[in-house]
């Protein structure tokens, strides 16, 4: 009956009841809405920094985050994004033994997630010493947040795959590498704004 | 199809009718806020316009609409209906688009003219204090809007920063409300001067005014600002002549002559009192 | 009936545990929530007596939103919404064909409605009976607010219950009209208008339904805890000021903002990946595309809301100083976010509204939609624009006095694409022999109410008018002409509509037509007269106000305790004909040629036995065509 051409390209029930494709789109419609809420917190940020109330926007002895562990910070995510990559690349070409590739980019996701938690650990601010502090904490806060959510993410694939129940489809892949880079370029701007423009 | 022409007819008829009769209606009714000063007459004027200004398009459309709806019940088969009248018309829709931009390209020029004549407002001016007394009528006469939870108070720097629950302009004088809130947001309603400035603490919020009308007016808060919101309007507020005014703030100096050196000195934004938290 | 049986294994008889506790699962969460609470809130109080040493560390903020957090996550896991991710955490295998199916309530009977379920039909009418439950509660808290202005000074309340009655009326109204024609009608038509068997995330759709009961009444025991004082906008830093009524409204809020953004999240990847063959966008019914432009709003504002509402709880409960001017915050920060969501907010009541009435028009005119395409262009301009014009609030707010005409021309801006609705209700009826069923009344007044709405927007959209009108009652009987008498009226309208296809009953009774000139004359005396007192100045949320103003509340009281009791009516109508008396429904009452009329009543489990093939609008009214093929199964319309 259907000699129609379908926009979606789905003419099956199969497909339409569950497709690769609807992954993608959702987890891009994600990151369009991640876009908004990154955006009230640079209008936050710029807002507060530029009317600088009662100049209680950076009082003295206000220090931006450690320089050094907010770098690590930045780098852990990037050798994940590779290893992420690297693994869809090798799904995308068919190859199905990924394991090691896969703890690899497991074990740097875990550690993202630690360093991050420990570069918080290292503020060492008072929340009421001024709004740089509150909505740089805010901002890390909510990125973690964000870097974990992913993280979890990773970890059901991995875990999936080597288990064997459900190995890793090119559009899981591609999705979660589109979604890791998406945070990790985020990171770095959040880490440009707060240590740079202060 | 005759009977159709007739009835596209009266309905015009009757629009024209409507439109006209309702315009000189509105033209010649009082509008809010009345006309106690320079700013409510402007006001009550764009009010008017506009009121004059929708109202035909609003009877044209719902008399369109209605009339339409009923018109069709005893009309003829919809077959005769043609191609454009079923699915769209290309001219149509876009003469009804240019028409409704055009109508709010008048509007927006019109109210940015209307903007642009109006005293600049807001931001905050640095005050040399103490601020002279206006030698003339458009020379501003500074007046402060303190509000706080929950009432206002008001200070005029011209005489020394004399500080007063009630508020009393002269008449025929520029005055320069410069609001301001000590705790959480309020919003200064002088209603029939037209005057509506919300307070924001650490923050100056300027509107230029020059009253036209003796008599006593009812001022209120109009931002919730917490449990007594609804009874933030019980200083009363008086328009008087220059003489009476002279009279009254030489009593109000002598009277707060014992307490001034309590008072803050005169600035356009205080400290705000410190924020208590929830719990 | 030659339908293909779906191949799939029937639903196992002897249930695993995990199964059985989902068959009750309504119980499972709430049991789930207590525990959350008491948990949360007791870890959060002891975290709080052992950092500061406060004595009363019970009612602490932290304390209180740790115990809302995990009531929330108890009640979800409860539910069973956590069975499926922490098993792909832990690897296990993804859900079979049978999970999947006893999960879309297969065989399910009456108790899928009290569990989670992912058939986008069963929270379809989940949500109509939310919706109507917020609507009926907050329409309580109107009758006692107009019961109160029956004398200018304070009879029944007290100042603080005052408020808490507005707050609670009109958070409440909110979160009713941010889903009352997308969650109950956009979630049930449509994946079948769009000829799909599912949603795209059937589980995240369950969420976003499961994610508003906790938040109604999360926001309703904000009366334990003392109410809060800021209406529904919650200005800082007032809320600041406030006792921990305030975390009610603030955890609410997020999880309403949450469903909001995965709501639109789910519906814009159905519909860009879900249509069926023949189908590309510009064939969409036009309900969907209303539902398709929304979504858009939703998901690109909600986001702001929760920033902003993160930021103030943390003000809140960490003592930071984000809208706090003593600590270098400002105010101006929340009303520039609040508003920044707040605005797409309303055209998210709206723009749902006008699909649906535009969906219904032709049926009722019995001619095709008229200037389709231009009417897509309104809905998308309407939603452009909607992110511009947020500073409109903020007119006498003393900030940027020099953005002021950008905010006003771009307000102004937005009649332009809403006379475009104007112009296709016009045109779809010009020349038409409209049948004036019930849904037709109610739709015409629709277009009478919202037309009020509309121009009483103008003067507010206008500088130095809105001097004189902004936060008076002008301005308050302006939205309630926009969502109440707009968007409610466009919901009775689709609850009349749709309701014989969604439970095989109808309520179009002559009782109902009565009920249309009740509600609709109470609602237009009721709010003629309040704008009137907005005219004479008399100012928003105050218990107390000018004498003078006494007789025209007390006309408006009267005019609303009609209202109350026409709505009651409506309830009551379709209480007895649905649930009691139960009227069977002919099969496609309307004669509508919609896909959704094609599919037989009760609609089956997945849809569709085979992929529908769209051929054209469904609108083909001059002629008669059904514009979908259905496969074996035979049009309802064939001959029509």
């Amino acid at each position: 009956m259907s000699d129609v051409a379908s926009p979606t390209g789905l003419t099956d029930v199969q497909d339409v009841s569950g497709g690769e494709h609807t992954l993608i789109v959702g987890s891009r419609l994600a990151m369009a809405a991640n876009t908004t809420l990154q955006l009230t917190f640079l209008f936050t940020f710029l807002y507060l920094r530029a009317n600088n109330f009662g100049g209680m926007w950076h009082p003295s002895g206000v220090n931006p985050p450690p320089e050094v562990l907010a770098l690590v910070a930045l780098l852990v995510p990037i050798v994940a994004l590779l290893a992420l990559w690297a693994v869809s690349r090798a799904i995308a070409r068919g190859t199905t033994s990924i394991n090691a590739l896969l703890w690899l980019a497991l074990a740097f996701v875990v550690f993202t997630g630690a360093v991050r938690i420990l570069l918080m650990y290292q503020f060492g601010w008072d929340l009421q010493n001024g709004t740089y502090i509150d909505i740089s904490t805010v901002w890390y806060g909510v990125m973690l947040a964000e870097f974990i959510m992913v993280g979890l993410w990773v970890l059901s694939l991995v875990m999936g795959h080597v288990r064997g129940t459900s190995p890793i489809t090119a559009a899981q892949a591609r999705a979660v590498v589109e979604q890791w880079s998406y945070i990790t370029v985020v990171s770095f701007a959040v880490y440009a704004l707060i240590e740079f423009v202060t | 199809m005759r009977n159709r022409a007739t009835a596209v007819r009266v309905l015009i008829g009757t629009w024209i009718v409507l439109a006209i009769a309702g315009d000189i209606g509105l033209g010649l009714a009082p509008m809010p806020p009345g006309l106690a000063s320079n700013l409510a007459s402007d006001e009550s004027t764009v009010i008017r316009i506009l009121a004059m200004a929708a109202w035909p398009i609003f009877s044209g459309v719902l008399a369109g609409m209605f009339f339409t709806l009923i018109i069709n019940k005893f009309a003829p088969s919809q077959s005769e209906a043609t191609a454009t009248e079923l699915r769209g018309n290309g001219r149509l829709q876009s003469i009804w688009i240019v028409t409704t931009v055009v109508l709010v390209l008048i509007l927006a020029t019109y109210g940015t003219v209307e903007l642009a004549v109006e005293e600049p407002g807001g931001g905050i001016t640095t005050v040399s204090a103490p601020l002279p007394q206006p030698a003339s009528a458009d020379q501003p006469l500074e007046v402060q809007v303190i509000a706080q939870q929950w009432w206002f108070t008001f200070r005029y720097p011209s005489y020394g920063g004399v500080e007063t629950a009630n508020l009393v302009l002269p008449v025929g004088q520029k005055i320069e409300f410069n609001v301001t809130s000590l705790d959480v947001v309020h919003s200064f309603n002088f209603y029939a001067l037209g005057v509506k400035a919300d307070a924001v603490p650490l923050n100056d919020n300027q509107v230029t005014v020059t009253p036209t009308e003796i008599g006593t007016y009812r001022i209120q808060c109009t931002e919730l600002c917490g449990l007594w919101h609804g009874n933030m309007a019980e200083n009363t507020a008086m328009v008087v002549s220059q003489s009476d005014f002279a009279t009254w703030i030489q009593q109000q100096t002598a009277l707060d002559a014992p307490i001034m050196k309590y008072l803050p000195p005169y600035s356009h934004t205080y400290e705000p009192e410190p924020t208590v938290y929830g719990s | 009936m030659d339908a293909v049986a779906p191949a799939r294994p029937p639903i196992d008889s002897r249930p695993t545990l995990s199964r059985r506790l989902n068959d009750w699962g309504l119980l499972v969460g709430v049991i789930g929530a207590i525990v959350g609470f008491v948990v949360g809130w007791g870890i959060g109080s002891v975290a709080i007596a052992y950092s500061f040493g406060e004595d009363n560390s019970l009612g602490s903020d932290p304390g209180i939103l740790l115990g809302y957090s995990l009531s929330v996550v108890g009640f979800l896991a409860g539910m069973g919404f956590l069975n499926y991710p922490i098993g792909r955490l832990l690897g296990r295998p993804k859900a079979s064909e049978e999970d999947n199916a006893y999960l879309h309530g297969e065989g399910g009977g009456i108790a899928r409605y009290f569990r989670m379920t992912t058939d986008h039909k069963v929270i379809g009418l989940q949500y109509l009976v939310m919706i109507l439950a917020f609507l009926f509660i907050g329409g309580l808290g109107a009758m006692f607010i107009r019961a109160e202005l029956l004398t200018p000074s304070p009879t029944v309340a007290t100042p603080q219950s005052y408020l808490t009655l507005v707050g609670l009326h009109s958070t409440l109204m909110i979160f009713m009209a941010s889903a009352a024609i997308i969650g109950p009608f956009g979630n049930y038509f449509v994946p079948i208008m769009i000829g799909s068997r599912n949603m795209a995330f059937p589980r995240l759709e369950a969420l976003t339904f499961w994610l508003l009961p906790p938040a109604g009444l999360i926001l309703l025991s904000t009366v334990f805890l003392g109410g809060f004082s800021t209406g529904w906008t919650g200005y800082a830093p007032l809320s600041d000021q406030n006792v921990a009524g305030m975390d009610s409204y603030l955890m609410a809020f997020a999880l309403i903002g949450l469903s909001i953004g995965l709501s639109g999240l789910n519906m814009i990847a159905t519909i860009i990946t879900k249509r069926a063959p023949g189908m590309p966008l510009t064939r969409m019914p036009i309900f969907v595309w209303g539902v398709f432009v929304t979504s858009f709003l939703g998901l690109l504002a909600a986001p702001a809301l929760i920033g902003a509402v993160l930021m103030e709880t943390i003000d809140r409960s960490f003592q930071t100083t984000f809208y706090v001017p003593a600590g270098g915050g400002s105010p101006f920060l929340w009303e520039n976010l609040f508003w920044f969501f707040g605005h797409p907010e309303v055209y998210i009541f709206i723009i749902p509204a006008f699909g649906v009435v535009m969906e219904m028009l032709p049926v009722f005119t019995r001619k095709p939609l008229w200037g389709y395409r231009v009417s897509i262009g309104g809905m998308v301009g309407v939603g452009l624009l909607s992110f511009t014009v947020w500073q409109h609030h903020l007119f006498v707010s003393g900030l940027a006095p020099s953005l002021r005409p950008f905010y006003m021309f771009s307000t102004e801006l937005i009649s332009v694409p809403t006379g475009i609705i104007y112009l296709i209700a016009l045109g779809s009826m010009w020349r038409a022999r409209t049948r004036f069923s019930t849904p037709m009344l109610f739709i015409g007044a629709f277009f009478f109410n919202f037309l009020i709405g509309g121009f009483t927007g103008v003067f507010l959209s206008d500088v130095p008018s809105d001097f004189t009108l902004h936060a008076s009652y002008f301005v308050q009987a302006h939205f309630h002409y926009t969502i109440m008498g707009a968007e409610v009226f466009a919901l009775m309208a689709a609850i009349v509509y749709f309701l014989p296809k969604m439970t095989g009953f109808t309520m179009d009774t002559k009782l109902l037509k009565f009920q249309f000139w009740a509600v609709f004359l109470t609602f237009n005396g009721t709010f003629i007269s309040l704008i009137s007192v907005g005219i004479l100045g008399m100012t928003r949320r105050t218990i107390s106000y000018a004498a003078d103003l006494q007789p025209l509340n007390v006309s408006a009281s009267v005019f609303a305790f009609g209202l109350g009791a026409s709505m009651a009516l409506f309830l009551g109508i379709l209480i007895w004909e649905a649930v009691i008396k139960r009227t069977r429904a002919v099969e496609n009452p309307w004669e509508s040629l919609g896909v959704e009329w094609q599919v037989p009543t009760p609609v089956p489990v997945f849809n569709f036995d085979k992929v529908p093939t769209s051929w054209s609008l469904p609108y083909d009214y001059d002629t008669g065509k059904p514009a979908t093929d259905l496969g074996s199964v035979s049009p309802a319309l064939s001959g029509a």
